[in-house]
């Protein structure tokens, strides 16, 4: 027994939910040191290689609980690059509760990576949600509040649908096992549906943009690391080359790049590009080839790094002017330099710029798309959008811009540490590929320094550039003021409560006059029962029946009293 | 006084990006650089894509934000 409790440490991310039950208890400086401790212990169960490490048997079926293999690797690694990036970042910030969700979720998402069949998914998968709730409570505003709920309402019913899916499957084939699916049936369709919630599909992806600008800064860091790559993997794993995923797939990669530039609150601009970049990832799953797999693991590799030193730089303007709000920001540049030279590493990935990492990961999925002609533009369109909303705007809009007179330092040092790290890997990436590629689950490789590829990336990106300067010399480009633009989330905001609330409010009314009939009957039964006990209708003839006629009128009486009364 | 700095480095950085445009337009007919679908291949076709897309998007944020764009407060009413 002891060595089956001890044997459950061999689960990757085990150490963490598991440290993350000491943290709020360890002083500051020593509890950062812990995390990092936790996180190292954990990415050493990486080490054991491929192979079943862990399982248990249940009902007849195997619970597996460390299962590694070529497509596992990339994705434990990266994540726990990933946590302890964000754990030097949010030194600074002393925050005991982001500190342990943010620890317990990455190793939920470590643990969900190595799940082997669809019961022990669905357990990471929930933990997941609700480990990361905590990342936007820990805001405290009631603001935060009110999205931490919408977010969990969301992320649980994922999980649901997941558990109901693995329950149709387990029914269908006698199987748990979480392997390669085809779209035939109930159940494969409910996992799916579960996982595209997650992934943050077209019409789902409402809670990405809703909660994560809403968490602490640290949170968001975290947050846009773990789950949507947690939902690529097991897209990757579950549904690679489904067809319907290049089209879903193609409407990520575009429209959300749209409603970015739109977007005024910078790290909402960030949740919709990194909605844009998901696109790429999905598009790559649906064409299902070695090669395009190999491109959409690279692309959530590398876009972890990116999309988190995109929200640590946000994050170290939002700790030191007080807001994200482009309309609220400009001329930064002097007194961030830091931060702004960070921030343009991370905007020159995401733009997959020659000898950055983003290159790497698009020199595969391009690659892979260039069967078809259509999806290939569409992939362009959304990098020139990429380049726009995120390379561009947000730098732009942060560090020059107009000078608002803003005052503020550079990042704290740890900020600093964390950015910095994050940029030296995206840079490290790009130079050197061999990092990543050899971690990448095929064999197959795209060439990556090829004169080609790269002038014409490299002409894409200055042209893009320079439309976009031009758009502010001619006042064409959109100007950033207060809005809300709607996203899906309005689905279950504002038309849900339409259409529902007439309904509740219609039912409220009908009980409550039913109430007051029912009460009225009572009043009018209390009467007639006084006047029958003062002037009984039996007379002193025939007590016996009499008195049970009178028994049973009381009882139901007050059978309706009660009911009316109570 | 920084006004004028931010108007400046504007006007830098933006002849600092048609040099490289000059520089990227000049290599496109000394590499004979192909592309990975035929419309890929017609001369400086990224670099007009870039171009030309990079309205195309901005317009059509135009056109997002008139439907979909709503006061700051909306969801608190």
């Amino acid at each position: 027994m002891m060595s089956d409790v001890m044997s459950l440490l061999m689960i990757p991310g085990m150490v963490m939910m598991l440290g993350a039950i000491a943290v709020p208890y360890i002083p500051h400086h020593a509890r950062q040191v812990f995390m990092l401790g936790a996180i190292a212990a954990s990415g050493y169960m990486l080490s054991l290689g491929a192979g079943v490490h862990l399982s248990f048997e249940l009902f007849g079926q195997s619970l597996i609980l460390h299962r590694a293999d070529h497509l596992t690797l990339p994705f434990g690694v990266i994540f726990h690059i990933a946590a302890a990036i964000t754990v030097i970042y949010g030194w600074y910030e002393r925050s005991a509760m982001t500190s342990s969700s943010g620890l317990a979720y990455g190793g939920a998402a470590i643990a969900a990576v190595h799940a082997g069949d669809l019961i022990s998914l669905f357990f990471w998968w929930e933990l997941t949600a609700v480990t990361s709730v905590f990342l936007i409570f820990a805001q405290g505003t009631t603001r935060a509040n009110q999205a931490a709920v919408r977010y969990l309402l969301v992320q649980v019913a994922s999980g649901v649908l997941l558990l109901s899916g693995a329950a149709f499957i387990w029914h269908e084939s006698g199987s748990w096992a979480f392997e390669a699916m085809t779209l035939e049936g109930m159940g494969p369709w409910l996992v799916f549906l579960a996982f595209g919630i997650k992934a943050a599909f077209p019409l789902l992806n409402g809670w990405l943009q809703d909660a994560y600008p809403e968490a602490t800064i640290t949170g968001s860091v975290i947050l846009s690391a773990f789950t949507t790559k947690m939902a690529i993997y097991a897209l990757a794993r579950g549904f690679a080359g489904v067809e319907l995923l290049i089209y879903i797939g193609v409407v990520m990669a575009t429209l959300p790049a749209i409603f970015a530039l739109v977007e005024n609150d910078l790290r909402r601009v960030l949740a919709y590009s990194l909605n844009n970049q998901l696109g790429f990832m999905i598009v790559a799953i649906g064409i299902g080839t070695e090669l395009a797999l190999n491109g959409a693991v690279a692309h959530a590799f590398v876009s972890v790094l990116y999309k988190a030193l995109l929200f640590m730089a946000v994050g170290a303007v939002l700790i030191r002017v007080g807001t994200a709000k482009a309309s609220a920001l400009g001329g930064l540049y002097k007194a961030m330099p830091l931060t702004l030279i960070f921030m343009m590493i991370g905007g020159a990935s995401i733009s997959a710029m020659p000898l950055m990492s983003g290159f790497v990961a698009k020199s595969y999925i391009m690659k892979a798309a260039s069967g078809q002609d259509w999806v290939y533009l569409a992939l362009m369109a959304g990098s020139v959008g990429a380049i726009l909303h995120t390379a561009v705007k947000i730098p732009y809009f942060t560090f020059f811009s107009e000078d608002r007179g803003l005052e503020a330092d550079e990042a704290p040092l740890p900020m600093v540490i964390g950015m910095g790290l994050a940029a030296l890997g995206c840079v490290a990436i790009g130079v050197y590929p061999a990092l990543l590629v050899d971690l990448l689950p095929f064999d197959v490789k795209a060439k990556i320094f090829a004169s080609s590829p790269m002038l014409g990336q490299m002409q894409m990106i200055i042209f893009t550039l320079i439309g976009f300067g031009v758009m502010v010399k001619t006042g064409f480009m959109l100007k950033d003021r207060p809005s809300t633009v709607l996203n899906s989330d309005w689905i279950y905001r504002k038309f849900a409560p339409i259409i529902f609330a007439p309904i509740f409010k219609a039912g409220f009314a009908l009980s409550d006059a039913g109430f007051a009939l029912l009460k009225k009957v009572g009043k009018m039964m209390a009467h007639l029962t006084t006047s029958l006990s003062e002037h009984p209708y039996s007379g002193p003839v025939i007590p016996g029946p009499a008195a049970l006629v009178q028994v049973t009128l009381l009882a139901m009486i007050l059978g309706v009293v009660y009911a009316a009364l109570a | 006084m920084t006004e004028a700095n931010l108007k400046r480095l504007g006007q830098r950085v933006f002849q600092m990006l048609i040099a490289l445009a000059v520089i990227v337009v000049v290599l496109e007919f000394i590499l004979h650089r192909h592309g990975k679908i035929s419309l890929e291949d017609l001369p400086l076709f990224p670099a007009l894509f870039g171009l030309v897309m990079a309205f195309v998007v901005v317009g059509a944020g135009y056109a997002l934000k008139a439907l979909l764009s709503r006061g700051e407060d909306y969801y608190d009413e």
